[in-house]
């Protein structure tokens, strides 16, 4: 049975080249898309690249866009991720130029240092996980999607899903051991 | 929740900059895509034209294979005997009946009655 897609208001004008339908579908999925290349790449500029790149290639594939197979925002998520994977595969360092923001020292400001120091635990456990181990934590967690929709977006089957969102959980929590066993959280 | 989804949380993605929408937009009216695309011919229907492309030079080959199959047929042995009909009219016309009858003749008499027969005749040639 195949679903509606929620986009599908907005083909029409997508398909005309008019700039009013891609402006409402960046209001839709702008954060949505960026997220998945902030996670994967832990970099919000980088980020911002890949949504860039993902909605300009729909804006150009719009006219020859087939109703009834994926909807856009499923084909916006496989296109992101396939872009991340290409970024992280050419295996260049990546360099943030987010400055560490200055702390107060008040009770307040003491709690969200340690939040923002669990963060970037967090950020580069998940940094330090393999390519796609990370896309599917990225996809099934942050993303919210289910193990078949996780799974159709990076080409697998759904066991073979599931066991890589396995392994990337217990990587995670062999990385971030100590924080659980201290109690961080 | 387990501790991990806990730890998980802890990282959130920004919220994309002002200027990110406003530079796809730019970018995508310097690319204007689809006012390009709708002037071309659809990926489908190309590939039809190039079907099409193959049908009409088969039909092309199949039409003069027909026309050579007829033209052969033209030069059998029947429409000779049309010819030889149409000599020997014109033979008869300019005077000549009697050569051309005895040019015939010498064929046929001497398959019927031999090369030396046929050798004897060739010393009473008409006048």
């Amino acid at each position: 049975m195949s679903r509606i897609d929620p986009d599908n208001d907005l083909l029409p004008g997508l398909m005309a080249g008019q700039e009013k339908a891609l402006s409402d579908l960046m209001d839709r999925h702008l954060k949505t898309v960026t997220a998945i290349g902030f996670y994967m790449l832990g970099d919000a500029a980088l980020a911002e690249d890949v949504a860039q790149s993902t909605f300009l290639k729909l804006w150009q594939k719009a006219p020859t866009w087939e109703t009834g197979n994926a909807s856009v925002l499923t084909w916006m998520r496989r296109v992101a991720t396939n872009d991340c994977l290409d970024r992280l595969r050419k295996k260049k360092p990546i360099y943030s130029d987010n400055l560490p923001e200055q702390v107060d020292q008040t009770a307040d400001g003491l709690a969200a240092l340690e939040q923002a120091e669990t963060a970037r635990t967090v950020q580069n456990a998940l940094n330090q996980l393999p390519e796609m181990q990370k896309a599917a934590m990225t996809l099934s967690y942050y993303q919210g999607l289910s193990q078949k929709d996780g799974a159709a977006i990076l080409g697998y089957n759904e066991k073979a899903y599931e066991s890589l969102l396995s392994r990337g959980r217990k990587n995670l929590k062999a990385a971030l051991r100590p924080l659980i066993d201290n109690e961080l959280i | 929740m387990t501790d991990l989804d806990k730890l998980l949380d802890s990282v959130q993605s920004p919220e994309p900059s002002d200027l990110l929408k406003a530079r796809i937009l730019r970018e995508a009216r310097s690319l204007r895509p689809a006012e390009k695309a709708s002037e071309t011919t659809p990926a489908n229907d190309r590939a039809w034209t190039q079907n099409f492309s193959v049908k009409k030079w088969g039909a092309i080959a199949a039409l003069a294979l027909v026309f050579g199959v007829v033209g052969f047929s033209t030069m059998s042995p029947t429409s000779t005997v049309d010819e030889m009909d149409y000599v020997a009219e014109a033979a008869d016309t300019m005077g000549y009946d009697e050569l051309y009858a005895w040019v015939q003749g010498e064929d046929g008499d001497a398959n019927e009655e031999g090369a030396n027969e046929a050798s004897t005749r060739t010393n009473s040639v008409p006048a």
